[in-house]
């Protein structure tokens, strides 16, 4: 698998230098510093309460690094002029695509990981079960995988790193405040708006510990077809 | 390549009237308008498709190719647009009826193509002239180029056509994993213990149905119950295949569990679906033993005092806030089997304290009492009566009461600026204190095992001090202490003063004294009211200083201990455990996380080859 061996180097990338480490240190504080202020709140809350703020707060935190963390995967390549390098090595334009991808999610899961101390907390002091943390962290890390995906996608796009992370800016808040879409507009496309929410629709049953197969299929679907879309963007360079 | 012959500008105007039309046909809403977007939709759809035919004939070459791709992405996306028209009002006045009505399986077909339709011939269009773009000014059009967009775009077009189908079917077979807590509740020790009190028959019947999930976690809780005592008779029945037995029982459905005894029964709706019966189950110890104790022993009557500004009373004084009532508390000792009853003036308390007076409890009075009021109350705890009392320092000091008791009451507000509960983040919460200081006294058997794991929550308490000495043949007990780090806030400013001492100070004393009859005097003496009052009492440790106090009051002191709930609780939170958990959150995780981060750089700087480094230097 040369995706995998690509995945290997570009992950190497983040780890061999403290600027992962940073990135990781930075949002597990201020995720703490919400955990903090407004999972636990003033008074006292339910335990699951407590959880279900966390995985609120996490979420928004999630799609942040997942900016952060996907900007560079194709558009540095591009930026520092090593990307017809990569083209001109044996490997597939969707390789190419999958390791870059796959880094970024094995990065994002480190920093997932680096969160579990916070709801092994509650479950110190509250009833909270397993479950419900596991079911949560899919959710997260489910919503990371898309968010990066499209992050790829928008990196695929990009001359430029900050390019990149303001085009997946755009294309996330485009899909979050579908929401707000489906509420204006009139059947079957308030059904479609919906449907394709990435965080209203999908997120908060995984917040109360409830995993659907619908919004499971959904992250994998937005998954699928952003990283498509990558590759035919890579691809582009033979009919552009 | 001569850009004259590109497709480009009419098909930005094909793209650009579907779009527009589209959104044209929102504002139109319906009626005539409507209609008349749609007819005109398609008269210019077609027209620029007709014009394109043109242009086709006209070109040759690669440009033809390029042109006939283009018409070919143009017709899918018209036919699309027909499917829809098929369904709207044009369609239904071209068909003489709604598409729904007269074709109901086309319409549906129709429903599911068109979008399919019009995205497959957008998508590759849209690449297809991206690609001619490109080679605008190359002096040969290269159709193996624009042969890949167009591929490009139909393997694009083809994968979110699958998107939404495989969302659409994962929506419509959605199935669903609750992982959220629940555990049904065991036995708690303070149930195992009324069960082994039992010295008369008591049966236990559940209705549910054969092979029921919440059947068998009741039937398991039960069978446990079942081996502490061989007069707690266990079984399960089904209401339909035994009708006459439930019906004798009082029971018309499954789902339920009945505790009887003789002609006693107490019924407890359970449900038969887990899904609704989670809360039901997580409660299902305490509200057993609520059942049991009704059935099983006598009813008590508990008085509660008032006409004293008692926080039972309801009537807030005038212009300021009314004091949180103790709905919570009475709620809570009505689940003990107890009666409650009121005993003021109009109620004889100014000659006798009625002689079924189990308990009488004195609830945050915030006026003296009648001296006659006293005297029925001494002559009661003369004749070996129980009594509770719980003050407030707002409150007077009430000596004529507490003498006898060996206790005096200080009106000075207590503060505690380390250990305390923050729920406001003033300064004023530092009155919020918390404890888990408690003494082996049966009155407080409960918290003492349960420990540091449950802190009493006392809101701006006062402090009480032993006599010195104390009246002959009494016994005292310091059943709950304030935390060391407490002091006695004279100027109420919540932050520690000179001459303001650190202790910790009595909050709650037990008093026995025997008499000359055949029961002996208990009293409990709280330094709060408001740690018995609506809000404070669901806290776990205050819900148990409660159900101990009554139970050493009322000589059950036996079952006392710790009820099994599997509900969710609030997580309290006191200042300490505040800091604690927001500097590992924010510091020490990201601390640790750079902390290997520079270890691991470090030892790969470290490794790297030196000659390399030399090399370098040089």
């Amino acid at each position: 698998m040369k995706a995998l061996l690509i995945a290997r180097r570009e992950l190497a990338g983040y780890l061999r230098t403290l600027s992962g480490y940073i990135i990781i240190a930075v949002i597990l504080g201020l995720n703490g510093l919400f955990f903090n202020a407004f999972a636990l709140g003033k008074a006292a809350e339910r335990s699951a309460t407590v959880l279900s703020n966390f995985f609120y707060y996490s979420s928004g935190f999630t799609i942040v690094a997942s900016v952060f963390i996907s900007m560079r995967l194709l558009a540095e390549e591009r930026q520092s002029g090593t990307l017809p390098l990569l083209y001109s090595s044996p490997v597939r334009d969707r390789d190419i695509v999958l390791g870059k991808y796959l880094a970024g999610l094995v990065f994002l899961a480190l920093y997932l990981a680096c969160t579990v101390y916070m709801p092994l907390m509650v479950m110190v002091n509250g009833k909270v079960s397993a479950g419900h943390i596991a079911a949560g962290y899919l959710g997260l890390l489910l919503l990371g995988s898309a968010s990066l995906a499209v992050g790829t996608f928008g990196s695929a796009l990009a001359r430029n790193q900050l390019l990149a992370a303001i085009l997946t800016a755009c294309m996330l808040v485009g899909l979050i405040v579908c929401w707000l879409l489906a509420r204006i507009t009139a059947q079957p496309l308030s059904d479609v708006f919906s449907a394709l929410s990435l965080w209203n629709q999908h997120f908060p049953p995984f917040q109360a510990g409830l995993v659907h197969v619908r919004d499971v299929a959904y992250y994998l679907l937005v998954t699928y077809v952003a990283l498509f879309g990558a590759t035919r963007v890579l691809e582009a360079r033979r009919w552009r | 390549m001569n850009p004259r012959g590109s497709s480009l500008s009419s098909t930005v105007l094909f793209v650009a009237v579907l779009v527009g039309s589209l959104i044209a046909e929102r504002i139109a809403g319906a009626g005539t308008s409507l209609t008349a977007v749609m007819v005109i939709r398609l008269g210019v759809l077609l027209a620029i498709i007709a014009w394109g035919a043109v242009r086709s004939v006209r070109v040759s070459g690669e440009r033809r190719v390029l042109w006939r791709w283009t018409l070919l992405c143009y017709g899918v996306a018209f036919l699309g647009l027909l499917l829809y028209t098929a369904q709207s009002e044009l369609g239904t006045r071209l068909l003489g009826s709604p598409l729904a009505q007269a074709a109901p399986k086309w319409a549906v077909a129709f429903q599911v193509l068109f979008p399919a339709l019009i995205v497959l011939g957008l998508v590759p269009l849209a690449l297809l002239e991206v690609s001619a773009a490109a080679m605008v000014r190359a002096p040969v059009l290269e159709t193996e180029r624009a042969r890949g967009a167009l591929f490009s775009g139909l393997g694009t077009a083809f994968v979110l056509i699958f998107a939404f189908s495989a969302m659409y079917v994962a929506t419509q077979l959605d199935a669903t994993w609750d992982l959220s807590y629940f555990r049904t509740a065991r036995p708690g020790e303070s149930m195992r213990k009324v069960v082994r009190g039992l010295n008369e028959p008591l049966q236990v019947t559940s209705f549910f149905p054969p092979a029921n999930d919440v059947g068998d976690q009741v039937e398991q809780y039960l069978r446990e119950l079942g081996q502490e005592s061989p007069q707690l008779q266990v079984e399960r029945l089904d209401q339909a295949v035994e009708p006459v037995r439930a019906r004798t029982l009082g029971v018309t459905t499954n789902g339920v569990v009945v505790f009887s005894k003789g002609d006693k029964r107490e019924v407890y709706t359970v449900g038969l679906e887990l899904d609704r019966a989670r809360g039901q189950l997580q409660r299902l110890d305490q509200e057993a033993q609520r059942r049991l104790l009704t059935v099983a022993r006598p009813r008590r009557v508990v008085y509660f005092t008032t006409g004293h500004g008692e926080r039972s009373d309801g009537r807030g004084v005038p212009g300021e806030t009314p004091r949180p009532g103790i709905n919570q508390l009475k709620e809570l000792i009505r689940a003990q089997n107890a009666e409650l009853q009121n005993l003021g003036a109009s109620e004889g308390l100014g000659s006798e304290v009625p002689r079924d007076a189990a308990v009488v409890i004195l609830m945050g009075p915030t006026k003296e009492f009648l001296p006659e009021e006293v005297a029925a109350l001494r002559e009661y705890e003369e004749r070996g009566g129980r009594l509770w009392i719980a003050l407030d320092p707002d409150g007077p000091s009430y000596d004529a009461l507490l003498e006898p008791l060996g206790l005096r009451y200080l009106n000075t507000p207590l503060a505690n600026d380390q250990v305390f509960f923050r729920t406001t983040r003033q300064l004023s919460d530092r009155g919020n204190l918390g404890t888990a200081t408690f003494s082996s006294h049966p009155s407080a058997s409960t918290l003492s095992s349960l420990g540091t794991q449950a802190p009493v929550a006392f809101l701006s308490a006062g402090a009480l001090e032993p006599r010195n000495p104390l009246p002959p043949g009494l016994g005292q007990d310091i059943t709950v202490k304030s935390h060391e780090a407490t002091f006695l806030d004279k100027d109420r400013d919540f932050t520690e003063d000179p001459g303001e001492e650190r202790r910790p100070w009595p909050l709650v004393v037990a008093v026995e004294k025997a008499t000359q009859g055949k029961d002996v005097m208990r009293a409990v003496v709280m330094a709060d009211s408001d740690a018995l009052s609506d809000g404070v009492v669901p806290n776990l440790a205050n819900s148990y200083l409660v159900l101990d106090t009554l139970r050493w009051l009322t000589g059950e002191e036996s079952i006392s201990g710790a009820v099994s709930s599997e509900e969710d609780v609030p997580i309290q939170h006191t200042r300490e455990q505040d800091v604690a958990w927001f500097y590992t959150t924010v510091f020490l995780g990201p601390v640790l996380v750079l902390g290997v981060g520079f270890f691991v750089t470090r030892r790969r700087g470290k490794r790297a080859p030196r000659d390399v480094v030399e090399g370098s230097a040089r």
